[in-house]
């Protein structure tokens, strides 16, 4: 299965999602004014990557900020991959900086919505 | 119903700031610490807010100018006990045609004469001789002492044909303000031999010393007044994140910061019915421990009922309740969801700030109003 990968830009996150190396990252800024173009070829790459996953899909989300208009798209993404949990052993890694509140406190609230492994991963 | 009021005094100060907006308008001020990085990102915006197609065969003499002007002020300021003073201010305009770069910054008092005779000088020189003056320093001065020759300002009076506007404040007994201004008429770009008389004149220069007084009374970092499009937004996201250190405070203020423009750039709109002209200003100030984003923009009377019952929804919620509606809000998927309304908005806003959304309307007309919003985030530092 062809790796996706998104370079990030003044708006967007930078995406890689690599079957074959096992690689499933979302990283940077996400503030686009259509949030929803811009996750839907994400979506549909990992609609494909389940119908045969990997054993494992370790997820590491770490980003600087996202707005409300992502958080509905990544809220989903999340969703979609708790179903997956069933066919491949899923794991969420959610970056967030040492100094950075209101990112820490979303991710604790994700992963209560989120019935999968999940854990929150602070950098500095 | 009443609404919660914040202070009328800044909401009035605020509302004179944002009169009279016309499409294309810019409003930049700055007041804090110019570091190089800073005019870098002010630079930026303004050239974002340069019209093209409009400016093109001047566009480079106007980043010249702008450069020249924003660098005058990190190069020059004096620093007092080995620190660079905060309260340096830049202001640059758009407006009737015009282009205005201004700049204050403090300098030794006993620099003041020199400084002054150099201005006359500079003012007194038509074209030609700016021309001759310019070579001159060039060829006998070494790099480091072209700066203390004031090449920068002989090169902005030439490029801009203007006489150079200029003022001085008492700051203590050592330092005073000294006050800078250039303008650029767009719709008069010829140069002619003698340098045209600055019009804006010691008026100017006197409404910008009581104007930098408020700013440091009410302790107002920024102003921008111009259109919210996603590239304005993000310069300014980008002006915070390297001008602030880093601190839980300062991203919380960074957050909340682009949460709200983009409110602006979703629903804003203008009263002459221009599609795709986003009109607004923000400002940011310090007061009681608290950081304070305040930001206008026109609203349409027909949506008032609607936008008051929602804010004072969202802050009649305690904490779990808030908590319980953005989960709620969340996961809904039902509701025709579009990537401009996720209802999202300002229960996040308010969720950050951890404080009520304080808010207001004036009314305009018949048809608009302008709506103000003020989100407050503790200083946790102090």
């Amino acid at each position: 299965m062809k790796a996706l990968l998104i370079q990030a830009t003044a708006d967007t996150p930078k995406v890689h999602l690599d079957k074959d190396n096992n690689i499933f990252e979302i990283s940077g800024l996400s503030l686009p004014e259509d949030a929803i173009e811009f996750y839907k070829p994400i979506m549909n790459w990992l609609e494909q990557y389940s119908v045969e996953p990997n054993s494992q899909t370790h997820f590491n989300l770490k980003l600087e900020y996202f707005n409300t208009a992502s958080s509905k798209q990544i809220i989903q993404l999340l969703l979609f991959l708790e179903k997956l949990n069933v066919k491949s052993k899923v794991k969420i890694f959610w970056h967030y900086k040492d100094i950075d509140e209101d990112m820490h406190d979303l991710g604790e609230e994700y992963s209560e919505i989120i019935k999968v492994d999940f854990e929150l991963v602070e950098y500095t | 119903m009443n609404n919660i009021s914040f202070s009328e005094t800044y909401k009035n100060f605020v509302a004179s700031l944002f009169q009279g907006i016309e499409k294309g308008d810019l409003e930049y001020i700055f007041k804090g610490e110019v570091t190089s990085t800073v005019v870098t990102n002010i630079l930026d915006l303004a050239k974002l807010n340069l019209d093209d197609t409009e400016l093109r065969p001047i566009s480079s003499r106007i980043y010249f100018i702008l450069g020249e002007g924003l660098q005058n002020i990190s190069r020059h300021q004096e620093k007092i006990d080995g620190k660079t003073p905060s309260d340096s201010i830049i202001l640059i305009s758009k407006k009737e045609g015009k282009y205005t770069i201004t700049t204050g910054n403090l300098i030794k008092t006993d620099k003041k004469n020199e400084l002054e005779e150099k201005m006359l000088k500079i003012n007194s020189m038509n074209v030609e001789e700016l021309r001759e003056f310019a070579r001159y320093i060039r060829k006998n001065y070494t790099l480091t002492e072209k700066g203390g020759a004031n090449l920068g300002l002989v090169e902005m009076a030439k490029r801009s044909g203007s006489q150079l506007l200029y003022g001085f404040k008492d700051f203590d007994n050592n330092f005073s303000f000294f006050y800078f201004s250039i303008q650029l008429d767009l719709q008069n770009i010829e140069i002619h031999d003698e340098l045209k008389a600055n019009k804006a004149s010691y008026k100017y220069i006197n409404f910008l010393k009581k104007f930098h007084q408020t700013l440091s009374d009410q302790n107002i970092y920024l102003i921008f007044k111009g259109d919210f499009h996603q590239n304005n937004i993000l310069a300014l996201f980008d002006i915070l994140r390297k001008q602030m250190a880093e601190t839980v405070v300062s991203i919380k203020l960074k957050n909340v910061l682009i949460e709200v423009l983009q409110n602006i750039e979703k629903h804003g709109d203008n009263i002459h019915g221009i599609t795709d002209w986003k009109p607004g200003i923000v400002t940011i100030h310090h007061k009681d421990d608290c950081f304070f984003l305040t930001a206008s923009n026109y609203i349409e009377n027909k949506k008032i009922t609607t936008l008051k019952s929602k804010i004072l929804k969202i802050n009649s919620l305690s904490k779990d309740e808030l908590n319980a509606h953005y989960r709620e809000s969340l996961l809904d998927f039902e509701k025709k969801v579009t990537s401009k309304k996720t209802g999202l908005g300002y229960i996040d806003i308010r969720r950050r700030s951890g404080n009520e959304l304080f808010f207001d309307f004036i009314k305009l007309n018949e048809e608009h109003s302008l709506f103000f919003i003020q989100i407050s985030i503790k200083d946790k530092k102090s």
